[in-house]
C-alpha cells in the first residue's frame, strides 16, 4: 500500500472511530439491498418466497463473518494480531533473559536517575513562587539601608518597594525551653507586595514599620504548629522575642516563605530617621518589589538608575558610589542564580547516562537484530510480509521500552530519596519535591523513542534480507561487517561519556580529599561548641555580659570531662562572619570616599588561641589582665600584617574601628585560621583578621558582642558534656537558650558539604555509566564471540591455545574500550573547565584522576570479557565446526 | 498493508486482487451498487466468472478504505434505497497499473501453456 493510500485509510479509520454505529447500520444496509435484489431474481427465475430468500442467502455465505471483515477492516489496527505481537514479544524477551535483563536495567537506570534529577531541576528551577502573581515581583540587585528603602518606596512609580532582612537568629523565650529562632526583619508592606496574606489574624501592614507600632510579631505555620501547638486563641497574645514582648497579629499559611525557607517568625523592621546609624548605617538589606500594572521591568530598571544619585545624596555621610551597580531583576531568576548552573552541570551528568542508556539499548537491540537474520530469513520465507516483521520486532522494542520504564519509575522515588539526601542545600528547593510527571513522561518518551529509532534500523534490515544467502549462511558468519562496525562506534561512544562522567567524579573526590587534608589553621579534634545567646537586655550594661561569661567559662571548667574552654563571638567554617570597619595605622582612609578595610573582627576570651592550637607567632597573646578597661589591644593574623606591614614590624602598630576614636595596640601575631572556607577562598571584599579580648570587643552595632560560642576541650562523651553545658546554663539563666551543640569537627566537615555532595552525585552517575558501558561492552563483545564460535573453532582445530583464544576475546573488549577512552579523555579535557569553580587544588586535567580513569576502564574492559573470554576458551572445537 | 497483493497469491483462483480488478473495470462504466456490480461481472464475463458474494464487499469496503472508491446512497431502479459505488482518480490509476500487470502475467501463463 502506498503513503497516500495508508495515509487515506487512517483518516477513514478515524473518521470511522465516530460513525462506528452508522458504519454498521450503511452495512446491515447494503446487504439486505443485496439479499432483495437476488431474491427478487430468483423468485422471477421461477422460485416461491422462502426457496428464493433461502437460496439468496446461500449465495451470500456467512453474514457474520462477512460482516466481522468489513468492520475489522475499518478498525485501527488488527487488535488480534496485536495482541500476538505482544505475546510473541514477551515469549521471545522471556526466552534470552540475559539480553532483557541487560536492556532493561539499562533503561531503567536512565529514565529513573534522569526523572529524579528533572524533578528537582524543575522544583527548583521552573515551579513557580508561592507568591501572588510572581511573575511581576522583581528584586532590586546589592543592599539597603532603612532610609533608602523607605525613599524608594515614597518615590517609585513603577514599584511597590520592600525590604526583608536575611535570616536572623533571634531569642523566643517564656514559652517552654528558651529558643533560637530564625526570623527576618521585614517592611511593612512586604506581604502587600508579595501578595500573600495571613492564614489566621492579619499579615502586617502599612505603618506596622512606624517606631512605637512596631511591636508585634507574626508567625510562620510551622513554628506555630511546633510552638504554640497549633493554637488559635495565639493571635493577640504576646510573646518576648530578644526580650522584647510582641504581640502576635497573625500566623502565615503553610508553604509560604520568605526571604528563606528557614524563616520562623517576621517581626517589622523599626523605621526612626531620627536614628541616623541605625536608619543609614548598619543592617543594609535586600530589596524586592512588585511591578506596578503597565510598569514593565525595563522602566522599573530606568527608574532605579534615575533614582540612586538622589538617595545616595540623601546619606547624612558621603556615598557618591553607593549601589552604582544595582539593576532589577525577575525574582525567580535571582532566587536560583546561583543554583542555576549547579543544577545545570548535574543535569548535564545525568544526562549523559540516559544518552549512555539509550546508546546500549540501542547496540544491544542491533546486535540481537544481527543475531536473528536466520530467523527472519525464515519468517520472510514462510512468507510473513516486510510490515509484519518490521511490527514484529517494533513491538518488542517497545515492550521493553514499557517494562524499562515501569521500572525506571519505581526507581526514580529511590533516586530522588537519594539525591535529596546529598544535593548541595541550596539545590534542594523550599520543599519536599515529588517525581514530575513531566519529567517521567518525557524521559520515558525519549528512551522509548530511541529504542522505536535503533529498533527500526535493524528491523528494516532485518526484512529486507537475502534470503537464500542468509538462510544458507546461517545466523553465524553471515553477519554484516557494517554492524559490527556501527556497534563498535557505539560502545566507543558510551565508554567515552562514561569516561567524561567518571573524570568529573574524580576531580571532586581529588577536591574533597584535598580538602581533608587541607590545615584550618586551628585543630578541631575533640573540641564541642555550643551557641549561646542571652537576650540583649542581658548586656546592658556591658559589664553584665562579661560577667556572664566569666561565669559560664568557669562553671563548664568545672564539669567533669572538660579540660580547657574558650569562647568567641564566631567560629571559624560556621558561615557566621563578624565583620567591622576598621583603619589601619599607615593606612589613611581617603576622605573623599571612605571605604574603609572590612576585617575579620573576633571577640574571644584569652583561653581561645590554646583551646582551638592557633599558634601565636609573634608577641603576647591575650591575659586576664586585658579586661574592660584596661589599655585597648588587639592580635592580628600573620597575613594581616603581612599585607598592612609588610616591612615594618606589627608589634606596637594601631588600628581602630573607624567609628572609635581610640586606637587598640597590636599586642602579637597569630597564626592564619581558614575562617570562611576550607580552601582559604574569602571574600574580596574582607582584607584581614583582627582578635579583640571579650571584654574590650565591639560589634557592628556598636555593642558588646551577646552570642557566643563556646569551644570546650573534652575527652568525655559528646552528648553527655553538652547536656551537661545546657544544664548548667538553664541554672545560671533560664532565659538563655543554648542552640547549635556540635564538634569542631561537625562544623569543619559541614563547611565541605558542597564539594562532597557534588562528589556523592557525580560518583553516583559516574557508577552508573561505568555499569552501563560494561553492560554494553559485554553485551558486544560477548555477541561477536558467539557469532565467531565457528572462527574459534578452527582457530582451536588448527592448534590454538586456551590462552590465546582468551587473549582474543579479551583484546576485543580492550580495543573497544581504548578507542572510547582516547575521545573521553578528549573529552573530558574540554567539558572539565565547566566543573573549576566547583574544584579546590586539583587542575581539570590532573593527571592522576585521568590515570585512575582509564585504569578503572581497562578494568571495566578486562570485566566485561572475562565471562566471554572463558566461554570462548572452553570452545570444543568439534562441536563449534558442526554448528550449521 | 496487510497482504493484499496479488502478485504473491498463486495463481488459478479468483483472488482479492483480481476481484478489485474487475470492480474498478466495471466501475469505470458507471457508478452502480454492490448487487450490480456482482451481475455485470457475471453477465460481461458470459457467466465465465462468478463472483463469490461473501468476498465482494470486504472487497469494495477495502476499496473504499484506501480511496480508490467513493460511494453515496442512492435510490435504484426499483426505488429502493442502495449504495452506489463509484471510481476516484486514485482508483483509475489503480487499475491502469493492475491491468498491465494482468495483461503482462495472462500473456506470460498463455505463453506457458502453449509451449507447454
Amino acid at each position: 500500500m502506498s503513503i497516500a493510500e495508508s495515509v487515506h485509510a487512517a483518516w477513514r479509520r478515524w473518521k470511522a472511530l465516530w460513525w462506528r454505529e452508522q458504519l454498521d447500520r450503511d452495512l446491515e444496509d447494503e446487504l439486505r439491498f443485496h439479499l432483495a435484489m437476488r431474491e427478487e431474481e430468483y423468485r422471477a427465475a421461477g422460485l416461491d418466497a422462502a426457496e428464493a430468500r433461502h437460496a439468496a442467502a446461500r449465495r451470500l455465505g456467512n453474514p457474520v463473518a462477512l460482516k466481522e471483515e468489513c468492520r475489522d477492516m475499518w478498525n485501527f489496527a488488527r487488535l488480534e494480531t496485536l495482541w500476538q505481537d505482544v505475546r510473541f514479544a514477551g515469549r521471545v524477551l522471556r526466552k534470552s533473559p540475559g539480553f532483557t535483563a541487560l536492556a532493561v536495567l539499562s533503561l531503567a537506570l536512565g529514565i529513573g536517575v534522569n526523572a529524579a534529577m528533572f524533578s528537582v531541576l524543575s522544583a527548583v528551577l521552573l515551579r513557580p513562587l508561592p507568591y501572588g502573581e510572581a511573575d511581576r515581583l522583581v528584586r532590586l540587585t546589592r543592599f539597603y539601608p532603612k532610609g533608602a528603602v523607605v525613599a524608594l518606596q515614597e518615590r517609585s512609580r513603577t514599584m511597590d518597594v520592600a525590604g526583608a532582612r536575611a535570616d536572623s537568629e533571634l531569642n523566643l523565650t517564656g514559652q517552654g525551653e528558651a529558643a533560637r529562632l530564625i526570623g527576618s526583619t521585614v517592611s511593612a508592606n512586604l506581604f502587600g507586595v508579595l501578595g500573600r496574606g495571613a492564614e489566621r489574624g492579619r499579615a502586617f501592614e502599612a505603618g506596622d514599620d512606624r517606631p512605637g507600632q512596631d511591636h508585634i510579631v507574626l508567625l510562620s505555620h510551622a513554628l506555630w504548629e511546633s510552638r504554640f501547638g497549633g493554637d488559635p486563641a495565639v493571635v493577640g497574645r504576646t510573646i518576648t522575642v530578644e526580650g522584647v514582648d510582641r504581640q502576635v497579629v497573625g500566623v502565615m499559611p503553610p508553604g509560604f516563605h520568605f526571604p528563606s525557607g528557614s524563616v520562623q517568625l517576621w517581626i517589622p523592621l523599626r523605621n526612626d530617621p531620627s536614628r541616623t546609624e541605625d536608619y543609614w548605617g548598619f543592617g543594609w538589606m535586600p530589596v524586592v518589589a512588585r511591578l506596578r500594572p503597565g510598569a514593565t521591568l525595563s522602566q522599573a530598571q530606568d527608574e532605579l538608575r534615575a533614582l540612586r544619585p538622589t538617595i545616595a545624596a540623601m546619606f547624612p555621610w558621603p556615598a557618591p558610589s553607593w549601589n552604582m551597580n544595582a539593576v532589577v531583576l525577575p525574582l525567580q531568576e535571582d532566587l536560583v542564580r546561583d543554583v542555576r548552573r549547579k543544577l545545570l552541570v548535574l543535569q548535564s551528568a545525568v544526562g549523559i547516562v540516559l544518552l549512555i542508556a539509550c546508546v546500549n539499548v540501542a547496540s544491544l537491540l542491533l546486535s540481537r537484530a544481527a543475531a536473528r537474520r536466520k530467523e527472519m530469513a525464515l519468517r520472510a520465507a514462510l512468507g510473513a510480509s516486510r510490515g509484519r516483521i518490521v511490527r514484529q520486532l517494533l513491538t518488542e522494542s517497545v515492550a521493553l521500552a514499557a517494562v524499562g520504564g515501569v521500572l525506571g519509575v519505581a526507581l526514580a522515588r529511590g533516586a530522588l530519596l537519594g539525591l535529596e539526601a546529598v544535593l548541595p542545600a541550596d539545590a534542594r528547593g523550599f520543599s519536599h519535591v515529588g517525581v514530575d510527571l513531566a519529567a517521567l513522561v518525557f524521559v520515558t518518551a525519549v528512551s522509548v523513542a530511541s529504542g522505536l529509532f535503533f529498533g527500526l534500523a535493524p528491523a528494516l534490515s532485518a526484512s529486507r534480507v537475502d534470503l537464500a544467502a542468509s538462510v544458507k549462511a546461517g545466523g553465524q558468519r553471515g553477519a554484516g561487517r557494517a554492524g559490527a562496525r556501527l556497534r563498535s562506534s557505539f560502545i566507543a561512544a558510551e565508554v567515552a561519556l562514561a569516561v567524561v562522567l567518571a573524570v568529573g567524579a574524580g576531580l571532586f573526590i581529588r577536591t574533597l580529599w584535598g580538602l581533608t587534608r587541607v590545615d584550618p589553621g586551628f585543630r578541631p579534634e575533640q573540641t564541642l561548641t555550643v551557641r549561646v545567646s542571652p537576650n540583649p537586655s542581658s548586656c546592658q550594661p556591658r559589664s553584665a555580659c562579661i560577667a556572664l561569661y566569666d561565669e559560664l567559662l568557669r562553671r563548664v571548667r568545672d564539669l567533669s570531662g572538660t579540660s580547657d574552654v574558650a569562647a568567641a563571638n564566631a567560629l571559624p567554617l560556621s558561615g557566621r562572619e563578624p565583620l567591622l570597619p576598621v583603619e589601619l595605622e599607615g593606612h589613611p582612609l581617603a576622605t573623599t570616599n571612605p571605604i574603609a578595610p572590612l576585617v575579620w573582627a573576633g571577640a574571644v576570651t584569652p583561653s581561645y588561641f590554646r583551646v582551638m592550637r592557633v599558634p601565636l607567632l609573634r608577641g603576647r597573646s591575650f591575659e586576664e589582665a586585658d579586661a574592660e578597661r584596661a589599655a585597648r589591644v588587639v592580635l592580628v593574623s600573620a597575613a594581616t600584617a603581612a599585607r598592612y606591614w609588610p616591612s615594618d614590624d606589627p608589634i606596637g602598630k594601631r588600628i581602630r574601628v573607624v567609628w572609635d576614636d581610640e586606637w587598640r595596640t597590636v599586642v602579637g601575631v597569630v597564626g592564619d585560621v581558614r575562617q570562611y572556607a576550607l580552601s582559604g577562598r574569602s571574600p574580596a571584599e574582607i582584607t584581614g583578621a583582627v582578635y579583640m579580648p571579650y571584654p574590650q570587643a565591639v560589634a557592628l552595632n556598636r555593642q558588646i558582642p551577646v552570642a557566643m560560642s563556646l569551644l570546650v576541650r573534652t575527652s568525655g562523651d559528646l552528648s553527655r558534656v553538652a547536656a551537661g553545658i545546657r544544664e548548667m546554663v538553664a541554672s545560671v539563666n533560664p532565659d538563655v537558650p543554648v542552640s547549635d551543640a556540635q564538634t569542631m569537627e561537625a562544623v569543619v566537615a559541614s563547611s565541605a558539604s558542597e564539594p562532597r555532595s557534588m562528589m556523592w552525585l557525580f560518583a553516583g552517575f559516574a557508577a552508573c555509566a561505568l555499569l552501563l558501558a560494561a553492560i554494553g561492552t559485554y553485551g558486544v563483545v560477548s555477541y561477536t564471540t558467539a557469532q565467531r564460535t565457528y572462527e574459534i573453532g578452527v582457530r582451536v582445530a588448527v592448534g590454538a591455545t586456551r590462552g590465546d583464544i582468551f587473549g582474543l576475546v579479551i583484546g576485543q573488549s580492550l580495543r573497544l574500550v581504548l578507542a572510547g577512552l582516547g575521545a573521553g579523555v578528549v573529552a573530558a579535557l574540554l567539558l572539565g573547565r565547566a566543573l573549576s569553580s566547583f574544584l579546590y587544588g586539583v587542575s581539570t586535567a590532573d593527571p592522576v584522576t585521568f590515570a585512575a580513569v582509564a585504569g578503572l576502564l581497562v578494568l571495566t574492559a578486562l570485566l566485561a570479557g572475562y565471562v566471554p573470554g572463558r566461554r570462548a576458551a572452553n570452545t570444543d572445537p568439534v562441536r563449534a565446526l558442526r554448528v550449521d | 498493508m496487510f497482504g493484499s497483493n496479488a502478485k504473491k497469491n498463486a495463481p488459478g483462483e479468483l483472488l482479492p486482487g483480481t476481484l478489485d480488478m474487475l470492480i474498478l473495470k466495471i466501475l469505470g462504466r458507471g457508478a452502480r451498487h454492490g448487487y450490480a456490480i456482482a451481475q455485470s461481472i457475471q453477465r460481461t464475463s458470459d457467466d465465465l466468472l462468478r463472483v463469490e458474494e461473501g468476498a465482494l464487499y470486504p472487497a469494495l469496503h477495502r476499496l473504499e478504505l484506501r480511496g480508490h472508491l467513493a460511494s453515496e446512497w442512492g435510490v435504484s431502479d426499483n426505488n429502493r434505497r442502495a449504495k452506489f459505488y463509484r471510481v476516484t482518480a486514485a482508483g483509475r490509476r489503480r487499475l491502469a497499473d493492475e491491468a498491465s500487470y494482468w495483461t503482462r502475467v495472462a500473456a506470460g501463463v498463455a505463453r506457458i501453456m502453449e509451449t507447454a
